[in-house]
């Protein structure tokens, strides 16, 4: 089920009267919270439900059992056992075929001639996201900084919870866990919070990201037939629609978890307004940023040891990173275009320079990290590393070709949005200003924001477009 | 006591948030139904300001050859349109402005079978959808792909203010400026004669017959003009298509025209340019004056 679809239009106010008629039986609403997020879930497949339901069941036994594990050994095999399992369900579902080809080549190239046999299966929706969930949650108790849950139905909700359920944030159990364990009370300010920052969302996602992919299908789909400017424009606005897409299904993910009384970690903050990449990673999905750090990072050492021990685990996690994303040499390569550019940054320890928010005389920093940020992103978006270089070679050659019709209204809600994302980049998200200064004043001005928004949408919401991080 | 006091708050808040929502909502609602009724206002005083006279249709050649003011009449053709959306038009246009005269610009690609899947392929289904989802039943859009996504993408024109009132399926002259750009011809001749689709439109031909006989039922006057074609496209028509062509233009009541344009005269391989199209129009005037007077 889409968040920009009519079936979602009719699903949330029903589980949202459902989930808060039931407000006075905390089991009773976490029942009711998992029965909306498998349905939520199931409704692209129910099959797909089989592997969230095993992947919660193994976790939470694994849990319960680390939890009164004294033993070292025990506790490193359930620990593995954890890892085996989660792993092995990405690497079956996401990356088996991709090794298979890749080894096939291989073996050709040194003369062998193998034929294994490649899976005809489709990629579970979020299985990235939900494994990763359930996969801090058991190292966190194996680290003794979780207790484990003894409440199976809040430990599914935790997985399943349908508005991060298939693209995230990918929250940690130490932040979303203890809110489904407790009774929740239906809070105004959250709820309406929550609706401003899902109206943003919206705006992002159907106004602007479902609007510039036809334009980047365009460039990206005849690199050789386009001029080199309209191949700029091209990956100019792909840089725009993955950040509508993406952080807009955060915002919206986020907006809507607050109607239900749950919040969720904020996953971008004005990323495109970042000084250096080292600030940009900082902003930019965060809740993946800070699990790698946290889970991968950190215990191979992080920026601490010898300079060759920091490369290192710097390649380590974008590579991995990159190799998140997809099971293509386009996603690692994207890893590591961001290794390489990180990597100075470390080394200076100039890493960390930009922690405050950025200001107008920082734009010529911001549009450099932009530009850089938009090379590596053709990387992300070409079907094959020959498809990226095609596609770079052909702007560096400076060629003649067809241009792309951008349209002037296209133009004007992109400044919109940079405008909203600049004005609050001090806040969790644009519309978030609104609770302060003039506009928290104007009910008039508000409201009229608020119908130009839901007008926009209403008036780009035709052709319903999956959400790019679906994939992944 | 602490519980009722709590319960007591999430409810009176939980109401606030219901009303506030539903008045926000309430408003976004009558802004919308605003804006529609000010679109029917708009339709209505359209139809009102295009009754009788000759009405222009067609695809593109219509769209960009014929100027409208020369032979003062309404250009409504709209580029890509195929000759079953254009038989449903006139089904409109007959009810609701009563015209004197169709003059309907036809050319061979109108007859070539890519005009079949219009309707159903990826690149154009959308605009049609757009376009002409009023003039069709329910039962026409469900035999494609997202009947739902067509209905959606048709009511969200209602949505855009249209001072005009010039309804989605209504087109307009659309004149090409004067640039060469006849580089194009084995382009065109792959799109409009894709071996890919069959060499013959069945719903054209069938349409071409409804439009004659809606204008004999309605006696109005039918004229038909061929668009000019630059010669090295028209030369490359598979002879298929052109057969069918002159088949079925030899049985409709096509205005002859004696002129050669000159290759400066033409935008593309099939259209012409804004010189182009006032010369050919006024050539067109002399002929349909000539021959209403035999």
């Amino acid at each position: 089920m889409l968040f920009n679809s009519l079936s979602f239009a009719v699903f949330l106010p029903i589980v949202f009267a459902l989930y808060w008629a039931l407000s006075n039986s905390l089991r009773s609403q976490n029942i009711m919270l998992l029965a909306a997020s498998y349905i939520f879930y199931g409704w692209w497949d129910v099959r797909f439900l089989s592997l969230i339901l095993a992947s919660t069941a193994v976790d939470y036994l694994l849990g319960q059992n680390l939890a009164i594990a004294t033993n070292t050994l025990k506790r490193k095999l359930l620990l593995t056992a954890s890892m085996f399992f989660n792993l092995g369900l990405l690497g079956i579902f996401k990356y088996y075929n991709f090794f298979m080809e890749n080894f096939m080549e291989m073996a050709n190239i040194i003369g062998f001639s193998t034929n294994p046999t490649l899976l005809n299966i489709a990629l579970p929706v979020g299985i990235s996201f939900y494994t990763f969930q359930t996969m801090s949650y058991t190292i966190d108790i194996y680290r003794n900084k979780l207790g484990p849950t003894k409440d199976f139905i809040a430990f599914a909700a935790f997985v399943g919870y349908f508005p991060q359920l298939v693209a995230g944030p990918i929250e940690r159990a130490s932040n979303l866990l203890p809110q489904i364990s407790k009774s929740r009370y239906f809070d105004y300010q959250k709820a309406v919070d929550g609706m401003r920052q899902g109206l943003w969302g919206f705006f992002k996602k159907v106004v602007i990201a479902d609007a510039v992919a036809p334009l980047v299908d365009q460039a990206f789909g005849d690199p050789n037939g386009y001029s080199a400017i309209a191949l700029i424009a091209g990956a100019l606005l792909f840089s725009i629609q993955i950040y509508c897409d993406f952080s807009g299904y955060s915002d919206i993910a986020i907006g809507i978890s607050k109607l239900f009384g749950i919040d969720l970690m904020q996953n971008f903050r004005t990323p495109y307004f970042s000084r250096d990449i080292a600030e940009f990673w900082r902003r930019w999905h965060i809740s993946l940023s800070t699990w790698f750090r946290d889970y991968l990072y950190i215990p191979l050492g992080g920026s601490r040891g010898a300079t060759l021990l920091k490369i290192r685990n710097t390649f380590a996690i974008f590579i991995v990173s990159g190799f998140w994303h997809g099971s293509n040499w386009t996603f690692i390569t994207w890893g590591l275009i961001n290794a390489l550019l990180f990597l100075p940054l470390l080394l200076a320890k100039q890493n960390r320079n930009n922690l405050n928010n950025p200001e107008i005389k920082d734009l010529h920093r911001i549009l450099l990290t932009f530009s850089i940020t938009t090379i590596a992103w053709i990387f992300f978006r070409a079907d094959s590393l020959s498809h990226a270089i095609d596609y770079l070679q052909n702007i560096a050659l400076w060629n003649e070709g067809k241009s792309l019709s951008i349209k002037p209204t296209l133009i004007a809600c992109v400044a919109l949005l940079f405008i909203g994302d600049w004005i609050g980049r001090k806040h969790d998200f644009a519309l978030n200003t609104l609770s302060e200064g003039v506009l928290s004043k104007s009910t008039l001005l508000r409201l009229t924001l608020y119908m130009c928004l839901a007008y926009l949408i209403l008036l780009y919401s035709g052709e319903q477009q999956s959400f790019i991080y679906f994939q992944f | 006591m602490g519980n009722n006091r709590a319960s007591f708050i999430s409810n009176s808040s939980m109401r606030q948030f219901i009303i506030r929502f539903s008045m926000v909502s309430l408003l976004l609602a009558l802004t919308v139904g605003l804006l529609v009724t000010f679109n029917y206002w708009r339709t209505q005083c359209f139809i009102a300001q295009h009754q009788g006279g000759t009405i222009i249709l067609g695809d593109s050649h219509a769209a960009t050859d014929i100027h409208p003011q020369i032979l003062n009449a309404s250009n409504f053709a709209h580029t890509a349109e195929p000759l079953l959306a254009t038989s449903k038009k006139l089904e409109w246009i007959t009810k609701k402005l009563h015209p004197d005269t169709i003059l309907l610009v036809l050319s061979p690609n109108n007859f070539a079978g890519y005009n079949d899947f219009k309707f159903s392929n990826k690149q154009w289904s959308s605009e049609m959808a757009k376009r002409y989802y009023p003039l069709f039943p329910e039962s026409f859009w469900t035999q494609y792909t997202d009947p739902l996504t067509a209905q959606v993408n048709s009511y969200r024109q209602q949505l855009l203010p249209k001072p005009s009132g010039r309804p989605a399926f209504i087109g307009k002259f659309k004149p090409k400026p004067i640039q060469e750009k006849r580089n194009d011809i084995q382009k065109t001749l792959n799109r409009h004669f894709n071996p890919k689709y069959p060499a013959i439109s069945e719903s054209s031909k069938l349409a071409i017959e409804t439009i004659k006989n809606k204008c004999e039922t309605e006696r109005i006057a039918f004229l038909v003009v061929i668009a000019p074609l630059l010669p090295e496209y028209k030369s490359a028509i598979p002879n298929q298509v052109l057969q069918v062509f002159n088949a079925i233009t030899a049985k409709l009541d096509v205005i002859s025209l004696n002129i050669e344009l000159p290759d400066s005269n033409y935008y593309n391989a099939d259209h012409l340019n804004l010189n182009g199209a006032e010369t050919f129009t006024k050539a067109l005037r002399a002929a349909i004056s000539e021959q209403m007077i035999r």
